[in-house]
């Protein structure tokens, strides 16, 4: 919590009634994708909740400049996106390097290879576990990678959106993109194959 | 590819259509309801004639009525009730009555544009007309595709009426129609299907006939502020698959065997916002069965219905009620199947498409058609399954008509009685000479899918 | 196409997201190589995978931070309404907003995504207030899309009763368009 603006500091601007159902409007639609993507950035709740109210405050002070009735997809998610590059700056984690980096080797760039991610085999049968394990999968790649795959794969957002929102050209999103499924598709293979055999979630 | 092994190839496709036509229950011919009296021997029409009358009468005839629909939808039998009108030639009004639902929706449609009228949502859809325009082949297909008994005459809602049964010498609907006797119309109207029994039953509770129904009845002005939606979503006119094939940019899969009788009607591309798809009709004359093609990645599986393998592809299968719908991938297509076939059937055909043995069996036809692969390659892009290449291949060679004209033989676009014209024949020396060519073909069992008794489509009916 | 070129190309392939001419090298190239379907089929596995996580279920102190600057800035804007009839209000929408986790913009597949982008886009100008592209999900509008094509196309089949075929046409109209389906005869969603 301590990492954001204090929320004494907010001095809420005088909005009219009509604003404030503006806002509450805002809130009903998108708050919680908003959560979900930091969820599934941050990996815990305690940081999800912390970037999403964050995000909100931000869409609070800016409201007389949104359009009424404008799509705030790309806006929102960049503010969420650029408020979890804040997060990790202020505090840096101990693993500095990150394990979707290709590494370099005589023959070229070769990617990783991880042990199976699900010892017990029953369990990738298991939602719970399932879930638990992409989690898992997701917070080894780099927070370039993670979004675009946040973006693209549980919010289901198109190419083109995601460039909108990352400010990056399509190209990159595509080699992100990539790059992140085949880290993803290692790490999680049990559930992908279980998957393909005929079991669904 | 050895011979053998070629061989092997189409008696298994063979005998797989042959053995889903043998494993489909044989649909009995209905017994007349007891109501219904046993059609007078001399002065009756015959079943064809009053099958034309039926298919002429919208041309023909005004009428004004309250239809009660019944069809089997999501398991359950729901019932329908909808004003139905018509002008001559093709103007049509559905106003639907009940239940609550889809009360107060209007359809007008002039035969080129159907105009779709929701009022609860205040949105009015453009659409493509969903009525009859191709005309002349449909006969000559039922005809030939269709044993086409008289049963009698009955009454309908206090009108004489003659009992029409339609049953596909291949798998599919049976159908039983009410004819009135003095217009034409179809007054009622039952569809059964072997594993199912009565799908779906149509009838007037009421008609009047003859009424100047004012033009302006059939065109649909919406209220202020309605939200106009197109939907014209399949273009207009028909493309063969290798045209679609250019237009869509991916490759476009032939089904190489289908039940007995449907033949290629057409294709086009269905476009709704990015997803383009390349769309495959074939009819019998009484039935249509669709397939989509689009790439897999464009289009998401359903969440509903039941998950299968179609050899070993993932697929879904989903039981609409009166339709049904097949889906699966192959290749990085996804293909979907649509249609009123039995879920055996549809399974089949998709099995074939997916062993996708395109080139053996191309080799296979053309050795044993005696013709150019490359021939028998550009019929496949027109659409002809394998053993209407077979059969194309075999009267084009006991008759000495061109490959063109056979083709248009084959699809229902000529008749019999065209072809004789043509050749200068009569009609029963022509039959017989169709029907030896397709007999002393070495495709035969290939043809005789069904029933003994059937008629194999491209021959024609007596 | 190459190998690698076709291997790097293979997520996009995927998503739908490649240029008819690309998707048509990739096709033409998966076909004939045993290790890129490979790969293909595992992408696309993870990438459903991802897609059939739930939603992460916000905690209750998130709603009631978020909520704060309406309810204390409503009480500034206007001091003459009574706050524990501004704070029922809010309740109320709150409590919808917890108890259904609808999908409000969610298209589970990037391809629609863009399908639905450009669809709303082609609605609006038509114009189509109700463009919600959640109702727009690709997995559910395939079908219906099919179906609604076949049953206008039926009308080739002279005999089939064109009020049947309007009501099914009507119907899967109303689902493409992101109505809600008919109800009434069972359930299907």
């Amino acid at each position: 919590m301590a990492i954001m603006a204090p929320r004494e500091a907010v001095r809420p601007p005088s909005y009219t009634t009509e604003e404030l159902a503006r806002y509450d409007g805002i809130v009903q639609r998108y708050a919680r994708h908003v959560y979900n993507i930091a969820y599934r950035m941050t990996g815990n709740e305690a940081d999800a909740r912390d970037l999403s109210q964050e995000a909100f405050l931000r869409v609070y002070r800016a409201l007389r400049r949104v359009q009424p009735g404008a799509p705030l997809e790309s806006w929102l998610y960049r503010i969420v996106s650029n408020l979890y590059i804040d997060l990790l700056r202020r505090r840096p984690r101990a693993r500095v390097e990150s394990l979707d980096a290709p590494i370099d080797t005589p023959r070229g760039e070769m990617v990783r290879e991880f042990p199976d991610a699900a010892a017990n085999p029953e369990a990738v049968f298991e939602r719970r576990h399932i879930d638990a394990a992409i989690q898992e999968a997701l917070s080894v790649l780099s927070q370039e990678l993670r979004m675009v795959v946040v973006l693209s794969d549980v919010e289901g957002f198109a190419y083109e959106e995601i460039a909108a929102i990352l400010r990056v050209p399509l190209g990159t999103v595509k080699s992100r993109l990539h790059r992140a499924r085949q880290v993803l598709q290692m790490r999680l293979r049990p559930y992908v194959d279980a998957r393909r055999r005929g079991w669904q979630p | 590819m050895t011979r053998l092994a070629s061989n092997a190839v189409t008696a298994a496709l063979v005998l797989a259509i042959a053995g889903a036509a043998l494993a489909a229950p044989p649909a009995a011919p209905p017994a007349p309801p007891a109501a219904i009296h046993a059609a007078p021997a001399a002065s009756a029409p015959g079943a064809r004639a009053i099958l034309k009358m039926a298919l002429d009468a919208p041309r023909l005839i005004d009428y004004e009525g309250t239809k009660i629909i019944t069809a089997l939808r999501n398991g359950q039998m729901e019932t329908v009730t909808v004003a139905e009108s018509h002008k001559r030639p093709n103007l049509l009004r559905l106003e639907y009555l009940s239940p609550e639902d889809v009360a107060g929706r209007v359809i007008v449609d002039d035969g080129t544009v159907a105009q779709h009228y929701e009022p609860a949502l205040n949105m009015l859809f453009e659409d493509r007309s969903i009525q009859d325009t191709t005309g002349g082949a449909t006969l000559t297909l039922l005809s030939r595709n269709y044993e086409i008994v008289l049963l009698g005459t009955d009454e309908v809602i206090g009108r004489q009426a003659y009992v029409l049964s339609l049953t596909p010498h291949g798998t599919g609907v049976q159908r039983q129609l009410w004819v009135d006797r003095l217009t034409g119309t179809v007054l009622r109207s039952e569809d059964r299907d072997a594993a199912r029994g009565l799908v779906l039953s149509t009838y007037f509770s009421r008609i009047s006939f003859s009424l100047n129904l004012p033009e302006a009845y059939f065109r649909y002005r919406p209220p202020a502020g309605a939200r106009v939606v197109s939907l014209q979503t399949v273009a207009a006119g028909t493309l063969d698959p290798a045209q679609l094939q250019q237009q869509v940019g991916f490759p476009v899969l032939v089904p190489p065997a289908l039940p007995e009788g449907y033949t290629f009607r057409g294709g086009a591309v269905s476009r709704f916002g990015s997803l383009v798809s390349a769309y495959l009709r074939y009819s019998d004359g009484g039935n249509i069965i669709s397939f989509f093609e689009a790439p897999a990645g464009s289009i998401g599986w359903p969440t509903i219905g039941l998950p299968v393998r179609v050899q070993s592809q993932p697929g879904r299968f989903i039981d609409l009620g009166y339709f049904r719908v097949l889906i699966w991938e192959q290749r990085g297509l996804r293909i979907t199947a649509v249609g009123t076939a039995p879920s055996d059937t549809l399974m089949l055909v998709a099995g074939q498409l997916v062993a996708g043995r395109e080139q053996a069996l191309v080799s296979d036809v053309s050795r044993r058609g005696a013709a150019d692969p490359a021939l028998v390659r550009q019929l496949r892009s027109q659409g002809l399954t394998f053993p209407e290449i077979e059969r194309t291949l075999a009267i084009s060679r006991a008759l000495g008509t061109s490959v063109d004209t056979t083709v248009r033989f084959v699809h229902g676009a000529l008749s019999v009685t065209d072809l004789a014209a043509q050749l200068r024949m009569q009609p029963d020396v022509l039959r017989a000479a169709i029907r030896r060519a397709v007999d002393t073909a070495s495709m035969t069992p290939a043809l005789s899918t069904s029933a003994p008794s059937s008629v194999p489509a491209g021959s024609p009916a007596p | 196409m190459n190998h690698h070129r076709a291997g790097r190309l293979l997520s996009a392939y995927v998503d739908g997201e490649l240029t008819a001419a690309e998707a048509r090298e990739v096709q033409e190239h998966l076909l004939d190589c045993a290790a890129c379907r490979e790969a293909h089929d595992g992408l696309r596995g993870t990438r459903d995978l991802l897609a059939g996580l739930p939603p992460a279920d916000p905690p209750a102190q998130f709603w009631a931070a978020i909520r704060q600057p309406v309810l204390r800035g409503a009480a500034a804007a206007a001091p003459d309404i009574q706050p524990d009839r501004l704070g029922d209000r809010v309740r109320f929408a709150w409590h919808d907003l917890t108890r259904s986790p609808r999908r409000w913009f969610v298209v589970r597949r990037p391809g629609w995504a863009l399908a639905a982008v450009v669809l709303v886009l082609a609605l609006a100008a038509l114009p189509l207030v109700k463009g919600t592209v959640d109702r727009l999900h690709a997995t559910e509008i395939g079908v219906d899309l099919y179906v609604h094509d076949h049953a206008v196309q039926m009308g080739a089949a002279p005999l089939v009763d064109r009020a049947y075929v309007g009501l099914v046409a009507g119907d899967a109209e109303l689902v493409i368009a992101g109505e809600n389906p008919r109800t009434s005869g069972g359930s299907r969603r």
